[in-house]
């Protein structure tokens, strides 16, 4: 269970890059690639272990026009499903 | 006894093969003969007799029956049909392969799986490109490329085109040469050497009507590693691959293409 404090980080087996605002990551082991929209980059690209859930949040706010609660729905999905996959996992404190 | 041998030029890459067993050679020779070249070696594959017994039954599909499995620092390939049948090695520091012989003469898709996936390892290590499912096409000076898995229509539009030189229509090697991309013929389809500029990138459909449009960098790139040989193999692998991939996408335009089973296509594809 994340919440507005969690800290995540990304798996460093998952090769990726930011192509122009999208993104591109690659499961190895499925022979899978995931194409990330801007949105879904700007929130992959501040998955680095330092920032909080709440930190991403305001990234997002910050980059794009939408309001808070929308960002923080959209945040709150999108790191539930890369942890699920195991693309990220969470920061022990 | 002493080893003899030739090189071949593969993307402009020298790579010498070489045996004491004259015999093999002369066979190999056959198989890859217009693409003896000169040059310094980069890349040697050695042949070596084994009295391993290799099965003969590997597929027509060259890669639909090699596995590649990390040995210590080489890489060893094996035919998954047999787990046991070892094709051979490559030691990526030193830059050599060993290709096992079988005792009664080598078979001609042995030594194109073989060799095909030597290659494609060491470009990866080298970061100098990659081997991709692709067909190519070189009109007025500009290569044009078509990325695609069986199936996706990328031979029939080489048999499309009017008057085109066909580069390839199976195997492309790309790679990078003073700020451009270049495409090449490979000798695991092709019979002659052949290159060009990619000017474009477009990725087949087919369908009942004519409809091209642009595509993302970042689809572009998840369609061409898709179609690159082995680029799953591991994640250090895909790291390489991918950041030559991120380079393509911003050097030359992609698109994606509808097209029904006439030429008309061309000529909006040439522009």
């Amino acid at each position: 269970m994340i919440d507005l404090e969690t800290r995540v980080y990304k798996n460093e087996n998952v090769p990726w890059r930011i192509i122009e605002d999208e993104a591109i990551l690659v499961e190895v082991k499925k022979g899978e690639v995931i194409h990330l929209n801007d949105v879904g980059a700007k929130i992959w690209d501040l998955i680095d272990g330092e920032n909080t859930v709440q930190d991403i949040v305001l990234g997002v706010v910050g980059a794009y026009e939408v309001d808070e609660d929308t960002a923080r729905q959209d945040a709150l999905c999108f790191i539930s499903e890369v942890l699920e996959k195991g693309l990220a996992a969470v920061r022990d404190e | 006894m002493n080893k003899t041998g030739f090189t071949l030029d593969i993307a402009r890459v020298p790579v010498r093969i070489f045996s004491d067993r004259e015999k093999s050679l002369g066979l190999i020779e056959g198989v890859f003969g217009g693409f003896i070249s000169r040059g310094e070696p980069e890349l040697a594959i050695e042949v070596r007799e084994t009295r391993r017994d290799i099965p003969e039954d590997l597929p027509e599909d060259l890669l639909s029956d090699v596995k590649v499995i990390r040995k210590g620092q080489n890489i060893g390939f094996y035919t998954k049909a047999f787990p046991g049948a070892e094709l051979g090695f490559f030691d990526p520091r030193e830059n050599k392969a060993v290709f096992f012989d079988r005792g009664g003469g080598f078979l001609e898709n042995h030594i194109r799986a073989f060799t095909l996936a030597v290659f494609q390892f060491f470009l990866f290590h080298r970061e100098y490109g990659f081997v991709i499912h692709a067909s190519g096409i070189r009109q007025g000076g500009r290569g044009y490329l078509f990325p695609g898995p069986s199936g996706s229509g990328k031979t029939t539009i080489t048999a499309l085109w009017p008057g085109a030189s066909v580069v390839s229509d199976e195997f492309i090697c790309i790679r990078e040469s003073k700020g451009a991309y270049f495409m090449y013929s490979t000798p695991w389809k092709e019979t002659t050497k052949s290159e060009a500029v990619i000017g474009k990138i477009i990725f087949p459909r087919k369908a009942d009507r004519l409809e091209i449009k642009k595509v993302s960098p970042a689809s572009a790139a998840l369609e061409l590693l898709s179609n690159i040989i082995y680029s799953f193999y591991d994640a250090s692998i895909m790291e390489k691959a991918l950041g030559t991939v991120k380079d393509i996408t911003k050097k030359v335009p992609c698109s994606e293409m509808r097209f029904a089973l006439d030429s008309s296509f061309w000529q909006e594809v040439a522009v």
